[in-house]
């Protein structure tokens, strides 16, 4: 559960553009990757397989909308599948200046509780990376360096390497150059040890505005416990003036 | 031998060479294994559910870092120093996961609506009232008792191990952190891993310290017994010879040296001595009689003389040695194997080896000798065949009632196979234990799998019982489950003024939500432990506070007392209950190798003396010194342990040897002297000295076994001393008394059939 908040918060990162160079800095073939992945009023339907260390697995089918209301960034997920967790709810509002909130529902117990979304609550609460880390807002922060270009499935990548400035964390992202699609994030800690893989696979085109491609398959593995997280994106549907009542939670 | 002598010293030589470096370049092969679960096979018992608890709930090990003041150990320096040290240890390459008393979290529903999961410790406070509070707090956490102890005077940092990493790495790794972070507080290490890396090192000076010092001590013994260096020098090579061929077979086979292979190197200088021990002696007595004889006729008639006699007490060694082969436990067998060859390889070049490298020697010039025996000696022996001649029922019966006596303390030996006991109380490992069990409610675990549907209510609710009963379990340190987790997160769900807080779920939809919740907030892996991901096995997690059999035991019962009969009980296995698995096979391979050892011997006595009355009568010593010892063993509370229980089958092999060259003498004796008394006295004074000096050279080079880091070697060597000691005398008093009295046919060839 705590992958699906990695991904849909790269996925719901908020979109800014701004001019163009001709020849793109290595932080702005990132961020260019990261809005093309980035959605507003959307939804996708997608599977999610769970795999531990010892090869058990467990799935789940879940919605997962998108929207931008009133400067707030909106993300409801809605597990839809099995059955004894069918209707659990988990919404992620993001305010503009980089604060949140997480609210989950309980559909057993008809409760709603929420979470502080900061940096400190979102690593406890699952997160090895914290959220504003795929807000491009917080992009400034980041130190994008090119260590040069590399082939991955025969395709041509970036391979851009990312560190936050107050951390001794950092990530090697592979974007293809041409198209700008991201297909790989690597994740390090301080002595250099991989501690994340995300894979991003399987692009194709959707109908929602813009001619988006989206990838349909990503894979996260963590190092650390050897857990592996496949996510299936079986649909993606536009949402036409989201309103602020498709992103309430019960009982709210 | 002459003409084997002639043709062949170069063919010999070569071929040992040969061998010897061979064998060298096998010996960096040898490795290490430290790890105890290994003695028990692999499909077996709890082992076997260990393997299966392993596979639905990983290893995950654990290594424990105490820091223990003498004042209380929420002080803000130590707590600087528990923050530092976690930021350190996360770094360490090999360890997964870091939790001290900063990760004790009190999960609430805040004035705000929000959901908390708040450190109860994230500071120390200076106000005493805002410190008891505190103390209060961790006192009434599920969790505070695991990080803090309940004197407030030490706190534990608790580290996941990765599988792959070797304990060597990680541990230097760990101590290499607390240098670097010093501070007033004394910290202890303990855990499996910590356990294994200090056997692994206490065996690494074991055997830097037993193999020279014993060595030595022959070296010391021949020089005094012989006077000159060849009577120095060629047993010694043959000793060092058996163990590097021995210590290179292993390293063939692809064995790994373990406590119990400790005693091969030791064993084979006690024992492999003795054949070049009587081969130089009688080389000695003929040099002084044989004037006119050459070296190389001396070598032969040494070698005609001696190979028979040598050659039955050799056999009969390695059959007491083959004993060991009936032990499940590998090691065991291994020891037995690698003795017997190790035995027979001395035995042959004792033989052929050294008279062949005799014949090399120039003949030295003769002065006259005195022979030196310690008059006490033949004092002693003059004794005993008065006794044995005059008082033959007295001897028996004197025997009889030490054996009855002995039988009683049999009842009272105990088997103890934890491994946490082997090192001295002065060391810092065995501190790190103690700390570990009185305030930290021990390192040991054990599992209570449950399979089916484990989000049940009723399952659950069973569960929660099962929890609070084992609490009450007088041995139980820690009791943790999947309810325990459930609880707590019920506190973030609803207030404490309602009936759901801090309760079970009430449905499988509920419980499988407050897991999804738990993935969701970060407990995801702690969980994990306890209850699988398809939510198809959980288990309850028992610590024990020591490490003892009788505790493992106690605790094992107790846990089938309280689940039998639920129906979806799986098994009960842990780390802390393979003991109780060794110490079973430890009582078993006892008997059975016992039982082995002593076909052997009786088969091979009934054998060489052509009688299977020999075979029995000369079984005797050794059954009423095995009864001695074991009664011995439990009148002084010495535990039976993996170590201890492989005394009996190489006492046997060895002690059978003085049984073999009295009988041999006594049956030369009596068909010259025709008469009983006479010949046992002879053979007494004259076979007798050098049964008490073989005896005494055996028991002198085992004895350095005291000087071993390990508690049941320690042991070893004074039962060594014990057992030995028993066939001493059961040889020098019983078996001439049993003759004495029952006249055995065997001894006295041409006699008629009445006895």
């Amino acid at each position: 559960m705590r992958s699906i908040l990695l991904i849909f918060f790269i996925l719901a990162g908020l979109c800014r553009t701004e001019a163009q160079e001709e020849e793109a800095s290595p932080k702005e073939i990132f961020e260019n990757a990261v809005r093309h992945l980035s959605i507003s009023d959307a939804r996708l339907l997608m599977n999610m397989e769970t795999t531990d260390q010892k090869g058990n697995s467990k799935t789940r089918e879940l919605h997962a909308s998108f929207a931008g209301i009133d400067e707030t960034k909106k993300v409801m997920i809605e597990i839809t599948a099995p059955d004894n967790l069918k209707g659990t709810k988990v919404l992620s509002t993001r305010q503009q200046e980089g604060s949140g909130i997480i609210q989950v529902y309980m559909p057993s117990t008809g409760k709603t509780r929420k979470f502080r979304a900061n940096n400190r609550n979102m690593s406890r609460l699952g997160n090895k990376i914290p959220a504003g880390h795929f807000n491009t807002s917080s992009y400034t922060r980041y130190k994008a360096i090119s260590i040069g270009k590399e082939q991955i499935k025969g395709v041509a990548c970036h391979k851009i390497h990312l560190r936050p400035e107050e951390e001794n964390t950092y990530g090697i992202a592979y974007v293809t150059v041409k198209g700008e699609q991201l297909i790989k994030v690597e994740q390090y800690d301080q002595n250099a040890r991989m501690t994340g893989l995300t894979e991003l696979s399987e692009y194709r085109s959707t109908n929602l505005p813009g001619n988006k491609f989206y990838p349909r398959k990503i894979k996260i593995r963590e190092t650390e416990t050897d857990e592996k997280t496949e996510i299936t994106i079986t649909d993606i549907k536009s949402i036409t003036d989201p309103e602020e009542l498709d992103f309430k939670m019960p009982g709210n | 031998m002459k003409t084997i002598i002639k043709k062949y010293t170069f063919l010999f030589i070569s071929g040992v060479v040969a061998l010897l470096l061979f064998s060298v370049s096998q010996l960096p092969k040898l490795t290490i294994n430290p790890g105890f679960d290994e003695y028990i096979p692999d499909n077996v018992g709890n082992r076997a559910h260990l393997n299966q608890l392993d596979s639905i709930f990983g290893g995950n090990e654990k290594i424990i870092v105490i820091l223990n003041r003498d004042s209380c150990i929420l002080n803000p320096e130590s707590f600087e120093r528990v923050q530092l040290l976690v930021d350190d240890l996360k770094k360490v390459q090999g360890v997964e996961h870091t939790m001290s008393m900063t990760d004790i979290v009190d999960i609430k529903i805040d004035d705000e609506g929000f959901t908390t999961f708040n450190p109860i410790v994230d500071s120390i406070p200076s106000d005493q009232g805002q410190l008891h509070s505190l103390k209060q707090d961790i006192r009434n956490s599920e969790m505070g008792s695991r990080f803090v102890s309940s004197d407030f005077q030490s706190t534990a940092l608790i580290l996941t191990k990765s599988d792959v990493m070797e304990d060597q790495t990680i541990i230097a790794e760990i101590e290499e952190t607390i240098e670097n972070n010093p501070g007033k507080e004394e910290v202890y290490i303990s855990g499996q891993s910590y356990l294994r890396n200090a056997v692994k090192s206490y065996i690494k000076k074991d055997l830097l310290t037993l193999l020279p010092t014993s060595l030595a001590l022959m070296v010391l013994i021949l020089f005094l017994s012989f006077r000159e260096w060849k009577g120095v020098v060629l047993p010694f090579i043959v000793v060092v010879l058996s163990i590097v061929f021995s210590f290179g077979l292993m390293a063939v086979l692809g064995w790994e040296i373990s406590i119990v292979s400790l005693l091969l190197p030791v064993m084979l200088v006690a024992i492999a001595n003795d054949y070049g021990i009587h081969l130089i002696n009688l080389y000695q007595e003929k040099c002084r009689t044989e004037t006119t004889a050459n070296m190389g006729h001396l070598a032969v008639m040494v070698y005609r003389e001696l190979r028979k006699p040598i050659l039955i007490t050799g056999l009969t060694t390695i059959g007491g040695m083959l004993g060991l082969l009936s032990h499940k436990m590998a090691p065991a067998a291994q020891l037995g194997i690698l003795a017997s060859i190790g035995i027979g390889l001395a035995l042959a070049m004792s033989l052929f080896l050294i008279p062949v490298l005799l014949s090399l020697y120039k003949k030295p010039v003769q002065k006259p000798q005195h022979i030196d025996r310690p008059s006490i000696t033949e004092k002693i022996l003059s004794i005993f065949a008065k006794w044995v001649n005059f008082h033959p029922k007295t001897v028996v019966a004197s025997f009889g009632i030490a054996t009855l006596i002995s039988i009683s303390g049999i009842f009272l030996l105990r088997v103890d196979t934890n491994v946490e006991g082997y090192f001295p109380r002065h060391s810092e490992i065995r501190k790190g234990i103690d700390l570990t069990n009185q305030q930290f409610g021990g390192s040991q675990y054990v599992s209570v799998l449950f399979r089916g549907n484990m989000l049940s209510p009723d399952f659950l609710n069973r569960m929660e019982e099962y929890t609070g009963e084992i609490r009450e379990l007088p041995d139980a340190g820690h009791v943790i489950s999947p309810v325990t987790f459930m609880k707590e997160l019920s506190k973030g769900i609803y207030t404490p003024d309602e009936p759901e807080y801090g309760t079970l779920p009430r449905s499988e939809a509920e419980a499988a939500q407050y897991l999804e919740m738990a993935s969701f907030t970060g407990f995801g892996n702690q969980l994990g432990r306890f209850i699988d991901i398809n939510n198809a096995n959980a288990r309850i997690l028992v610590s024990m506070k020591d490490g003892s059999n009788l505790t493992g035991k106690t605790i094992l019962n107790g846990l089938r007392n309280i689940t039998k009969d639920d129906p979806q009980l799986g098994f009960i296995a842990g780390p802390g209950l393979s003991k109780i698995q060794i110490a079973e096979m430890v009582i078993q391979g006892q008997i059975s190798s016992l039982l082995l050892a002593f076909i052997i011997i009786l088969f091979l006595l009934s054998v060489i003396f052509k009688s299977a009355r020999a075979g029995i009568k000369g079984s005797l010593p050794l059954l009423v010194a095995t009864i001695f010892l074991f009664g011995f063993m439990g009148f002084f509370n010495i535990s039976l342990d993996i170590v201890t229980a492989l005394l009996s089958s190489i006492m046997i092999g060895v002690g059978i040897d003085y049984t073999i060259h009295f009988l041999w003498r006594y049956k030369a004796e009596y068909a010259v002297r025709r008469e009983i008394r006479p010949s046992i006295w002879a053979t007494l004074t004259s076979t007798g000295r050098g049964i008490i000096f073989n005896a005494f050279s055996v028991m002198a080079g085992f004895s350095v076994l005291v000087l071993s880091g390990f508690a049941p070697l320690r042991f070893f060597g004074g039962l060594v001393v014990i057992s030995i000691f028993s066939c001493l005398i059961s040889a020098l008093l019983l078996i001439p008394a049993i003759v004495s009295l029952t006249r055995p046919k065997f001894l006295e060839p041409g006699k008629t059939n009445n006895e």
